[in-house]
């Protein structure tokens, strides 16, 4: 692994109420319970990935279903390298509104963003209404990753992440703060420092 | 004796060199005013016609200062740096802020060489008074910062900022020392203060996108120095987060996040707060006031709000902004009070705390870290995580009840002052909340008024 933290914007999109932010909750508690702050709500949340050859740290931003906010969604997902749809897959309505998300994304957004859709609830089998093999499919054509995930139970959630871990390219951070090292070009100035 | 004539003298020197930087921008405000219509984002604070008047009356007041200070001169270098940083001060906040407002300056004085010698007699003398050994090079050097800025690029300004600020020697062995170390932030922070009043002189509100520019600028000064000081001053910047209080908090979770950029986040907040906030204070308001743009766009936000506050009671709001029954709070009579509290002292611009762009965005984090903590107070815990579906409405509930007065200009300030890095991180995120309240607030009053 090398020592590279790429820095990633992942943006979570889709109806209310199928499980979004219970989908994130999932994938950061796995890795860093000891470390939540329980009252920081889940809107916001980081998570790191390590991979063979690179770390990536999300910055999750979650967004609001609720249709009012719609329209307020690029302020969101504006400089996102991935973005995760999620729909319930014992709603067709939730999927049906993640499919228009997904053509919103490849309309509006920045092509090179990564695609992902995540079939959520799939512990409830019995009362599904999406079949895995159509969205298996539509995936397929448009490009996207696509996974079941249970937020209840964690299948696939952190699978889904770090398959769009894999898929980010790995550029080289060049952001204000890494540009100007504090300690390590400073040790010849450096006369009695503590 | 003699220092006393050193002292007249450079006095006299300061007033020529400051006098001839006003006699510029005004003589080029004249040359371009008669051609140069008013953008339609400009309002002026006077009428055109009458601002020749008024640069002539700012100028005399200038003089009258000038002229006053001098006759209260004393002769001992200390007493040279209290005269120089008291009357500088003294034009920053008086005339200069006058000559700002209404006039445009312009991009550099016509000519420069007059000027830049005679200000170059400024920065020596003041360097003297601190007892600091700035030679000629360097002194040249950051003057060129000031009276060139952003013509060079930015890594030749870096290095012009590098050799001023390694110019002063002690700054090196006073690590040990926390009085000392104090000494060297005042040291840092007097240079900064001069670096910024001569920047002053490049904004031009008459410009067309006036406001970002300026903006710009404003934020160039500030990023230089805390690149100068994270680059270059490993002492100060150990200082400053040592005598910082632990921002972690702009992050929802420190531990991956490397030191430096930790640094940097810190360091660029205490340098705003401690030499840019009276310049964010200053000039940054008075921008937006002159800007027609901001000043309706604040005025119909504001307006909207009051109208949606006054219209009916806070649990009515949260369920049109379609907040969760859960987190409605009905059985408390104002919710949310203590976001509402926090969002206050971001809109107002004379809060001690948050006049730097970094604060308010860490106001803003706070904010909306603290509508979780009120769900909890409150008792309500039906949903353990709080989602966008919960956030927002709440958050844009909180910024109506907060009645912002400038939530417009202020959310282009943001925009275009936070630093980038911090615009993926929570701070990001804040900021997109600000965004939608201000885009829901107009629709929502629409949607009332056709309801009534």
């Amino acid at each position: 692994m090398s020592g590279k933290t790429h820095h990633s914007k992942l943006v979570l999109l889709g109806d209310t109420a199928v499980g979004k932010s219970c989908l994130v909750v999932r994938f950061v508690r796995d890795e860093f319970f000891e470390f939540q702050e329980p009252t920081i709500g889940a809107a916001f949340l980081t998570q790191t990935v390590t991979l063979d050859d690179a770390t990536v740290k999300f910055e999750i931003w979650d967004t609001a279903g609720q249709e009012r906010y719609r329209s307020l969604a690029p302020m969101y997902y504006r400089g996102a390298s991935a973005a995760v749809v999620v729909y319930d897959m014992t709603n067709r309505e939730s999927y049906d509104g993640a499919k228009s998300w997904i053509t919103e994304l490849q309309r509006r957004g920045d092509p090179n963003v990564i695609l992902a859709l995540a079939g959520n609830k799939v512990d409830n089998e019995e009362q599904r209404q999406v079949p895995k093999e159509e969205v298996q499919e539509y995936a397929n054509e448009n490009g996207i990753v696509f996974f079941e995930t249970s937020a209840k139970t964690a299948q696939n959630v952190r699978e889904l992440f770090v398959e769009i871990a894999n898929k980010l390219p790995k550029t080289e951070q060049a952001d204000e703060a890494s540009a100007f090292p504090v300690t390590d070009d400073v040790s010849e100035e450096k006369r009695g420092c503590c | 004796m003699l220092q006393e004539k050193h002292a007249n003298e450079a006095t006299a020197r300061l007033d020529q060199a400051l006098a001839a930087v006003f006699a510029d921008a005004i003589a080029h405000r004249r040359q371009t005013q008669e051609r140069q219509r008013p953008p339609s984002m400009w309002r002026p604070t006077v009428p055109i016609a009458d601002a020749r008047t008024l640069a002539d009356e700012l100028l005399e007041a200038a003089y009258a200062q000038f002229s006053g200070s001098r006759r209260e001169l004393m002769v001992s270098n200390k007493d040279l740096e209290a005269m120089v940083s008291s009357r500088l001060e003294g034009l920053r906040t008086d005339a200069l802020q006058g000559l700002l407002v209404v006039f445009g300056l312009p991009q550099r004085p016509e000519d420069p060489t007059d000027a830049f010698d005679k200000l170059q007699m400024i920065s020596r003398e003041f360097a003297q008074s601190l007892e600091t050994k700035v030679d000629e090079p360097q002194v040249r050097a950051f003057l060129q910062i000031a009276l060139r800025g952003s013509d060079d690029t930015l890594d030749a300004q870096l290095q012009y900022a590098h050799k001023v600020l390694r110019g002063v020697p002690h700054l090196y062995v006073l690590d040990q020392d926390r009085r000392l170390r104090f000494r060297l932030g005042r040291v840092a922070a007097s240079y900064v203060r001069i670096l910024v009043l001569l920047y002053h002189f490049k904004l031009d509100v008459m410009a067309e996108d006036a406001v970002t520019t300026a903006l710009a600028d404003v934020v160039l000064v500030v990023r230089i120095l805390t690149q100068c000081i994270i680059t270059q001053f490993p002492v100060l910047g150990t200082a400053i987060l040592a005598s910082s209080e632990d921002e972690r908090h702009l992050d929802a979770q420190p531990g991956n996040r490397p030191l430096n950029e930790k640094a940097s986040l810190v360091c660029r907040c205490v340098v705003e707060e401690a030499v840019a906030a009276p310049l964010f204070r200053g000039v940054v308001a008075p921008l937006y006031a002159a800007s027609e743009k901001f000043l309706t766009e604040d005025r119909r936000i504001a307006k909207a709000a009051a109208r949606i506050v006054a219209r009916g009671d806070p649990h009515e709001l949260l369920r049109r902004l379609q907040a969760s029954e859960d987190f409605v709070l009905s059985t408390c009579k104002t919710p949310y009070a203590a976001v509402v509290e926090i969002l206050k002292q971001v809109w107002d611009p004379a809060s001690p705390m948050g006049s730097g762009p970094t604060s308010k965005a860490r106001l803003l984090v706070r904010a909306s870290r603290t509508i979780p903590l009120a769900i909890s107070q409150a008792g309500q815990h039906g949903k353990h995580e709080i989602g966008a579906d919960d956030l927002l409405p709440i958050f844009c509930f909180a910024t109506i009840w907060s009645q912002p007065r400038n939530l417009a200009s202020l959310t282009h300030y943001l925009e275009h002052c936070v630093a980038q890095s911090l615009l993926t991180s929570e701070a990001g995120y804040a900021l997109a909340l600000l965004q939608t309240a201000l885009q829901t607030i107009p629709t929502l009053d629409a949607e009332s008024s056709v309801k009534i």
